[in-house]
Parts: C-alpha cells; structure tokens; sequence
C-alpha cells in the first residue's frame, strides 16, 4: 500500500477505534481535526497513560490523554469503584487491542506492551522524544486526545480480505 | 470446590472491578488476582469452580498461567478474558484446556449467562 494510503487507513483506525471504545464506555465523542506535528496540541490532562507497542513495520507508543470531567460520565458500580488512573489504563489497553485487531486485516500483527501510568513529565519526554500524530475527541466535559509516537513504515499495511478474525465483544466457546 | 467461586485474573483494577461485580450481583462469589503468579497462588489456595484469566499481564501472562494450571486434568473451568483476538493465541489456550475466549470489552450479561453456562457443564456441576 502507498504510504500516503496506509497513514489515512492507520488514522480512520485510531479514529474510528476510539470512538467505539468511548461509546462502549457510554461517553460521546465527536472526533476533531487530527495534528500531525504541533506539539501545543498536547496538553496535560488529569488522567494518562500510554502502552508500547512493536510489529512489523510499527513500533511506538500510544497515549491516552483524558480530563477528569469525562472520567466523571463512566458508570460504576457504588460497591466496586475503580479509580480513574486504573480506568485510563485500561482504555488505553483496550484501544490498542481494537486497533491491533484491525490491523490483522492489514497483515501487521502487534506485540502489545503493559499499560502505565503517564504522568507530566513523562508527557513531556513523549513529546521531546517525537510524536507522529495527535487524535483529539471533544465530549461534554472536556477534550480527550490519543497520541500516537514512535516508527511507523506505512507501506507495511497491505489489505487482505481474511475475516475469520474475533472482535470486541465476541464471546467463544471452545 | 465450590461450584459458585469465581477467580478473577487480570492486571486492570477496572476489569476486575467490574467483573466482580456483574458476577457477584448473580450470586457467585469471587476472589481476585494481578497477575499470573498471584493467579496461581489464589486457584490453589481457593480453589474455584472458574477462572476468568487475562492474557497480557506483568510477571506471568494469562496463557503461561493457564498451561501451569493443567486444566486437562482437573475440574477447574477457565474463560479467557483479553483484547487479544490472534488465532494463534486461542489455538493455544484451546490445547491447553480452557473452555472459551472472551474478546474487550465484552457485555457484562453475556459473560455472566456464559460463566453460568460454562459451570453447569463442568463435571463438578453435574456430580454435585
């Protein structure tokens, strides 16, 4: 696939995939212009967290950046509370995982690392340290923003027309 | 064993949180692990009808647990639980034994009808 092509496919997947994944959580999202290099996109939010990723063709990190007043929409259970920091860790988990398995369409399979906690300077470092394209997602409290970092050879992604692959939700009984 | 214990394995607070609490409103009980070596230790000591295990976790993941569980040859049921969906990985949880793969996020209902419906046909349940 022409580089040009596999960025558009990889951003309407970041896209698309966060949008699902905030919906499944019951918050509304409307994605927003994405920016490629402006750094001042990123700001610090109450709640982040990044997750590593490698793969043929990809290795980087993928971060996850949320204020407090989203945090606040998330239904919970009153006698089994998580925190927000534990609920931004796993978002960003379960982002990666839905963006990994679009990606198998396309004949890159990830490795995903752990997801951990980011707090501003280590924002800060993931800034430094380059990033290739920031995601930004207004809700009613506030702006979320997905950042993608690291090296991505976009020619890697070449679509098969396989789909015998598992999504979100499946359940399997072996 | 009881047949309405449930261990939860998994490294995210929010999952465990969650799951914990759909199942517990259905009336089984459940204890919960980190990792795969606190998983261990728990299936031992506790010794449920079920496991609900994760995969990608820190010091030992879901399918090195599993495979030290020996399912094969024991009464234990165990239900993946992951955002993973590679057929490579279910292949190999299904040769070692567990009875299901769950993919993130998955509807709280259904999961609590399959943990019920995964029990009911374990050996324990029938015998009980």
């Amino acid at each position: 696939m022409a580089p040009q092509d596999g960025r558009a496919v990889l951003e309407t997947m970041i896209q698309s995939s966060t949008v699902d994944l905030f919906h499944a959580a019951g918050i509304a999202v409307a994605p927003l212009p994405s920016t490629r290099v402006d750094p001042s996109a990123i700001t610090s939010r109450a709640l982040m967290a990044t997750i590593s990723f490698n793969g043929n063709g990809m290795a980087g990190t993928l971060g996850m950046l949320v204020p407090a007043g989203a945090f606040e929409l998330v239904k919970q259970d009153p006698l089994r509370p998580f925190t927000g920091a534990a609920w931004v860790q796993d978002s960003v988990n379960q982002l990666l995982g839905r963006i990994k398995a679009r990606l198998l369409q396309f004949q890159v399979t990830l490795q995903m690392g752990l997801p951990m906690k980011l707090d501003e300077t280590g924002l800060k470092q993931l800034v430094k340290g380059g990033i290739l394209a920031t995601y930004r997602f207004r809700t009613l409290r506030g702006e979320i923003a997905v950042t993608l970092s690291g090296k991505v050879d976009y020619s890697k992604l070449n679509y098969s027309n396989q789909t015998s692959f598992a999504s979100e939700g499946d359940i399997i009984i072996f | 064993m009881s047949s309405r214990k449930i261990l939860i394995v998994d490294d995210s607070e929010t999952i465990r949180q969650r799951v914990a609490g759909a199942l517990e409103a259905a009336g089984f009980s459940t204890i919960t692990a980190r990792d795969g070596v606190e998983g261990l230790v728990a299936a031992q000591k506790e010794r449920p009808a079920m496991v609900i295990l994760d995969v990608n976790m820190p010091r030992m993941n879901g399918l090195d647990m599993l495979e030290s569980l020996d399912v094969r040859n024991s009464e234990l049921a165990v239900l993946l639980l992951t955002t993973e969906v590679q057929p490579s990985l279910m292949a190999r949880a299904k040769k070692a034994g567990a009875k299901g793969w769950m993919v993130k996020p998955v509807n709280l209902e259904q999961l609590v009808a399959t943990v019920r419906k995964v029990i009911a046909q374990a050996p324990a349940a029938v015998s009980a």
